[in-house]
């Protein structure tokens, strides 16, 4: 065996744990992507998930290629092209996006969701009505804190 | 080399599959607008549309060939992304515009 067949090896047996590593950790959450198609106020870009789907797509038809032919073909103009199509509508939608932060915050601040509307009022009413019963018990503490210092104060003069 | 390749690309995309649709990767308000309204937007629609046909075209092509060459897109596809891709960017620039024309004057 020659040191470059040794080199190779070595050098697809690093890649290959590298691989399974990351796909390992994106499995057990440790590489986060849930807000892989997210935009700063939360909700899902189309123009990320369209550069997503064509990413993969043509990523994979080339390996594909390479796998089927043994060699590496050459990218055509018209694949090129279309990710450039893609990645530019990402750029420009980001780019109009951020032009406008308060919009866009504003858009993802709020919810179009009846029921989820519904139980964060629950949630608040909750909340108040346990503010209310502590500040009622404060009430009765200094009350009570009073009648003592009333009771206090005729003894001392 | 191209199985790991392959291997890695696959086992990927199987996983932000598996995510998309158990909601590990959050995809509310994809056909929303952003613009407050919270209406369904055509222009996303025929974007994801125009996306899933022109990937699913390639896909396909790919399947095809026999030649060991990447095949090229049709120009007719890169002008339906072109034209879809710039509806939605137009669509998008007006209604966030308008939106801050909107917030603009109630403040």
């Amino acid at each position: 065996m020659t040191m470059a067949q040794v080199c190779g090896f070595v050098l697809c047996l690093f890649i290959g744990l590298l691989g399974l590593t990351i796909l390992y950790l994106i499995w057990t959450g440790r590489i986060n992507l849930s807000d892989l198609l997210s935009e700063a106020n939360g909700e899902a870009s189309m123009s990320r998930f369209q550069l997503l789907i064509f990413t993969f797509v043509i990523a994979i038809s080339f390996f594909e290629i390479v796998a089927s032919s043994m060699k590496f073909p050459d990218i055509p103009n018209g694949v090129l092209t279309l990710l450039g199509i893609s990645a530019s509508t990402y750029a420009v939608g980001k780019g109009i996006s951020y032009s406008q932060p308060d919009v866009m915050m504003g858009a993802g601040g709020g919810t179009s969701d009846p029921s989820a509307a519904q139980a964060a009022a629950d949630d608040a009413k909750a909340h108040s009505d346990e503010a209310k019963a502590h500040a009622d018990d404060a009430k009765a503490h200094a009350a009570s804190a009073q009648q003592s210092a009333d009771r206090v104060k005729p003894a001392n003069s | 080399m191209h199985f790991e390749g392959l291997g890695f690309l696959y086992g990927l995309a199987a996983i932000v599959a598996y995510q998309v649709l158990t909601g590990q990767i959050n995809l509310q308000g994809i056909i929303r607008r952003k613009d407050g309204s919270g209406q369904t937007s055509p222009e996303r629609i025929q974007l994801l549309l125009a996306t899933i046909a022109a990937s699913a075209r390639y896909l396909t092509q790919v399947a095809q060939s026999q030649n060991g060459t990447m095949p090229d897109i049709d120009a007719n596809w890169l002008y339906l992304m072109g034209g879809s891709s710039s509806i939605y960017a137009l669509h998008k620039a007006w209604n966030i515009f308008k939106a801050a024309q909107q917030l603009g004057g109630k403040s």
